[in-house]
């Protein structure tokens, strides 16, 4: 997958600047970066979302579709009372080899009672599944390890990398550099709507050692100054 | 009574932003619409006809079955009877006047009775975790909206079902509850589904369309079906009746799923659809607005395929 030169505005602000990134086909691609940096705009683009973008998103050849993808947001819809079961057999219309109960024997969710009833860590979860029972070739991942608990961390982890071998796309955000360089194939650091740096599993310790650098070390010198002058 | 005053306040304030959404010129439309509306109810009322004093009995009714206030009440440590009590008594005055002119002195009584009785009726939250959780399991369930639709507003479909097979001897009774339980059901579709949801159900926007409504006309006709039947029995003569509300559901239906569609964001609730449907669904009682409705339903399903087009193929 390909981006090319992507520009998104919201609400009159530019939020991604003629942005370029390669996408590892097949592979898991991780996306850093701090709070406001365009994450969660530029899985929005890449879905389709915005309305006042310009740029390209190609995908094997061809412009890259909604209907390729499978998007689980940061924050999670469903409907308003039906059951966990219910909502998951909607995914077994389309998709007859989706088999629910044994996801559910990994995620170990309520299923028979209504979703609003549910954490937000257990809606993630279901939001997850349904994700999976789509089985689109492209997934975006936005910061689908916050607000789960750490069995279901390492348990989205293992997932991820069984959907890789499946030839699954994916493209997954994170505050937390850790959970990217123990899955990824690729991380690329988004800054001020910017791609910064881009490394491959080998070379992870540079971005790390950049992110320490341009943050931490930052923030440090920060915290030191109000300290040292109170 | 100064409680009651201060709510009846708070949902004028609520219908006041309401209108002012919409805007002058659409509030003008409706309020022309909806004057044409009573004009007809007059009528009805100089020809003796007391079937509609019979739905307007209904409204609290409906009105307090889609409450979600009770807890609002509570927290401010309010007698909720009475509150509900006042503002049903409010929202009746001009129908009991209309009683009162008209000499309709035993509806009078109805419709004060059911104003005094309704609000002790339970709340939602009652009827959604310990009696409705499963009303709607025998339903395939791609017809989540109907499943979600039954634990809500279950209460109020039953009781309008049932009364609909007891007062079915008299005449017209059907056809007035026949159109209370299409209003009841095209609440079913106020809540915009997540996006994943919408395209796991079809390949297409059209088709999407098409199964819904589909699903709705199935699953509705085969409900009043029996009342249908019961009403044809005993009135073979109204048959035109019977079907001219057959087709009005059917655009009501329609149009509370198209409604939705083609200003569909995820996790989105369109509550003014409610204002809108009931409006929609009384054009059908004034000969000149019946083509509005049919009109709008036409503009909105192409306004849905534009709308939906963006989850079936991608914008980029």
């Amino acid at each position: 997958m390909e981006i090319k030169h992507l520009n998104v505005s919201y609400n009159k602000v530019q939020v991604l600047h003629d942005l370029d990134m390669y996408v590892q086909d097949e592979g898991i691609n991780g996306l850093v970066g701090m709070n406001g940096a365009g994450k969660t705009t530029l899985l929005n683009a890449i879905y389709g979302f915005k309305e006042k973008m310009s740029g390209e998103i190609n995908y094997k050849g061809g412009k890259l579709r909604a209907s390729q993808i499978g998007f689980l947001e940061a924050e999670n819809f469903f409907y308003n009372k039906i059951k966990g079961s219910e909502y998951l057999e909607i995914f077994r219309l389309n998709n007859k080899d989706f088999d629910i109960e044994a996801w559910n024997e990994v995620f170990e969710l309520p299923l028979d009672q209504l979703v609003d009833e549910y954490s937000t860590g257990m809606k993630k979860k279901l939001a997850l599944m349904g994700i999976i029972g789509l089985d689109r070739p492209v997934m975006l991942l936005d910061e689908p390890f916050n607000g789960v608990d750490l069995e279901s961390n390492e348990k989205i982890k293992i997932i991820m990398k069984k959907l890789k071998e499946r030839g699954k796309t994916i493209i997954v955000t994170s505050h937390i550099i850790e959970t990217l360089t123990t899955t990824c194939d690729r991380i690329s650091v988004l800054n001020n709507g910017k791609i910064e740096k881009t490394a491959t599993k080998l070379h992870f310790g540079e971005i790390e050692e950049y992110l320490h650098h341009s943050i931490t070390v930052g923030a440090q010198r920060k915290i030191d100054k109000i300290f040292d002058e109170n | 009574m100064k409680e009651s005053l201060f709510f009846l306040k708070l949902h004028s304030k609520r219908w006041y932003r309401f209108l002012g959404e919409l805007g002058p010129f659409r509030v003008f439309f409706l309020l022309v619409l909806f004057s044409l509306f009573l004009r007809f109810v007059w009528l009805q009322f100089v020809d003796g006809n007391g079937v509609l004093g019979l739905s307007f009995a209904l409204f609290p009714f409906v009105i307090q079955q889609g409450r979600k206030d009770h807890h609002l009440l509570q927290l401010a440590s309010l007698k909720s009877a009475m509150v509900y009590g006042f503002l049903y008594l409010v929202i009746s005055l001009p129908v009991m006047l209309m009683f009162l002119l008209f000499g309709h002195y035993y509806l009078l009584a109805a419709l004060l009775a059911v104003c005094a009785l309704v609000p002790f009726m339970p709340g939602k939250k009652i009827s959604i975790d310990h009696w409705f959780i499963n009303l709607g399991n025998f339903l395939p369930k791609e017809y989540f909206e109907w499943r979600s639709g039954l634990r809500q507003y279950g209460l109020a479909l039953i009781v309008l079902f049932i009364s609909g097979l007891a007062l079915s001897v008299f005449r017209g009774a059907v056809p007035v509850i026949i159109f209370f339980i299409t209003l009841n059901t095209a609440v079913f579709y106020l809540h915009a589904e997540s996006k994943e949801l919408l395209t796991a159900m079809s390949s297409s926007a059209k088709g999407l369309l098409f199964r819904k409504i589909k699903g709705f006309l199935l699953i509705f006709y085969l409900l009043i079906l029996p009342l249908v039947l019961l009403d044809l029995y005993f009135h073979p003569e109204l048959w035109p009746v019977i079907l001219y509300v057959i087709v009005v559901s059917f655009f009501a239906g329609t149009n509370a799923i198209l409604f939705k569609y083609a200003a569909y964001r995820q996790g989105e609730r369109f509550d003014n659809n409610i204002a809108i449907q009931s409006l929609m669904t009384a054009f059908f009682l004034l000969p000149v607005l019946f083509p509005v409705p049919i009109v709008m339903a036409i503009i909105n399903f192409k306004k849905s395929i534009k709308n939906l087009s963006l989850y079936f193929e991608n914008g980029n």
